[in-house]
């Protein structure tokens, strides 16, 4: 049921809707509720089939989490109650950050793996064709050019360039690899710029409609809705709070 | 410049970031090295389209791998129109033009970023400068002090050796390419 209702929803909107979810998170400052969302959309994707994925995607996230709540159980400023070294107050600061970060984490990584690259490409270049354009042409280079720093890489070692302990031995290295990287990438550049010429890019723009159907305008709404009924219970908890 | 070198040049520029920060990363270096791209948009094309530059990277490598990077378009965006507007007024063939742009980001660019990274990450970043961030946090007792002077040694690092590749590689380009960095300045050193 779930799938159903969301393909018939444009990417745009979809992005509409992630973003005032997103605002919505931001007004929550105690652990329970963004335990809850965090919960929420782990379980839409288990819904949707991309857990494993998800949860591989939030693991780096996992590890920034941690280390946020013990610093600041060691050293946060609000700190006045402890247990052993830790201190309360900077545990909650701490938790209450991470487990923001990991909403916001799994919320937009949800977005993206339910909908594919070419797809949000699109939807940005109604935003502006150029906007696309300049995507269109990042996605097809960037391979390219990662390739191409990998066989810089292999040949300038061979040539004797060593990695070395310190970092300006590193840093030597990266200027010799990323130079070569830059002055072929400003080639091709031109030669993108003379292709483009070349296929009369700019000389018939369409002219652009927004279409939104009865699903994303519900979409909108729903998640405006949404955006608003979160920002007067966290007001609400706020003052009660107080 | 026409508008299709002007498109494949952004497009290029937030390719060069990507790469940069990818092979810094690989490297295992202290610093960013992310914004070379930006950079040599903003002095190619001016401060408008190098801001664009910066931001459509962060925004790409949002979408296609890490969305916690989007908030920090703004720094981005931001390091493209300090070096437009002194390439512009300066050229950026001489030595004193990368050192000014070194010198006003390695202290805006934390200015701006700090808030996002206090708000999203506790001003923790995941790397070495956490070592300096918990050391200051710990005798200052102000977050957001302390993750600003934190990030200004790695910033100010990594700008001028920034703006200083982007320098000689202007240089060394056809003056058809330069753009607005082709200035010649009254004080060349």
């Amino acid at each position: 049921m779930f799938k159903s209702v969301l393909h018939k929803i444009k990417t745009g909107p979809r992005a509409v809707s992630v973003l005032f979810v997103l605002i919505s998170l931001m007004a929550y400052h105690s652990w329970k509720p963004l335990l809850a969302y965090l919960l929420t959309f782990l379980a839409f994707a288990v819904i949707f089939h991309v857990l494993g994925q998800l949860v591989s995607r939030l693991l780096p996230i996992l590890y920034l989490g941690c280390v946020i709540v013990l610093i600041h159980s060691l050293v946060n400023p609000s700190n006045v109650h402890y247990i052993y070294i830790f201190g309360i107050e900077g545990f909650n600061y701490g938790l209450i950050t991470a487990l923001r970060l990991f909403n916001i984490a799994a919320l937009t990584q949800l977005f993206l793996l339910l909908n594919p690259l070419h797809e949000i490409i699109s939807a940005m270049s109604w935003i502006h064709p150029d906007l696309g354009i300049i995507l269109a042409l990042v996605l097809s280079t960037l391979p390219v050019m990662h390739q191409q720093m990998e066989i810089t890489l292999k040949v300038q070692t061979a040539r004797g360039l060593r990695r070395g302990r310190f970092p300006w031995q590193r840093l030597y290295a990266y200027l010799v690899i990323l130079i070569p990287i830059i002055v072929k990438a400003l080639v091709r550049g031109q030669v993108i710029a003379q292709l483009l010429h070349v296929r009369g890019y700019g000389l018939h723009l369409a002219k652009r409609n927004l279409e939104l159907g009865h699903s994303d305008k519900i979409a909108i709404f729903l998640s405006l809705g949404f955006l608003i009924v979160n920002l007067l219970l966290a007001n609400a908890s706020l003052l009660g709070g107080l | 410049m026409n508008k299709k070198i002007a498109l494949a040049l952004i497009a290029i520029g937030i390719v060069i970031n990507i790469v940069g920060g990818t092979l810094n990363t690989a490297l295992k270096l202290p610093l960013f090295l992310d914004s070379i791209g930006t950079m040599l948009a903003a002095v190619i094309l001016g401060p408008w389209l190098g801001a664009l530059t910066g931001i459509l990277s962060n925004v790409f490598q949002g979408i296609a791998a890490d969305p916690i990077t989007i908030p920090f378009a703004i720094v981005n965006g931001v390091i493209g129109l300090v070096v437009g507007f002194i390439a512009r007024k300066r050229g950026f063939q001489d030595y004193v033009s990368p050192l000014l742009v070194g010198i006003i980001l390695a202290f805006l660019a934390p200015i701006l970023g700090t808030p996002i990274a206090v708000y999203l990450f506790g001003g923790v970043t995941g790397g070495g400068v956490d070592i300096l961030y918990t050391v200051l946090l710990n005798s200052s007792h102000e977050i957001f002090a302390s993750a600003f002077l934190a990030r200004i040694p790695a910033n100010l690092f990594d700008k001028l050796i920034s703006a200083y590749l982007v320098m000689f590689i202007i240089r060394r380009l056809p003056s058809n390419l330069k753009g607005i960095a082709g200035k010649e300045t009254n004080l060349v050193v």
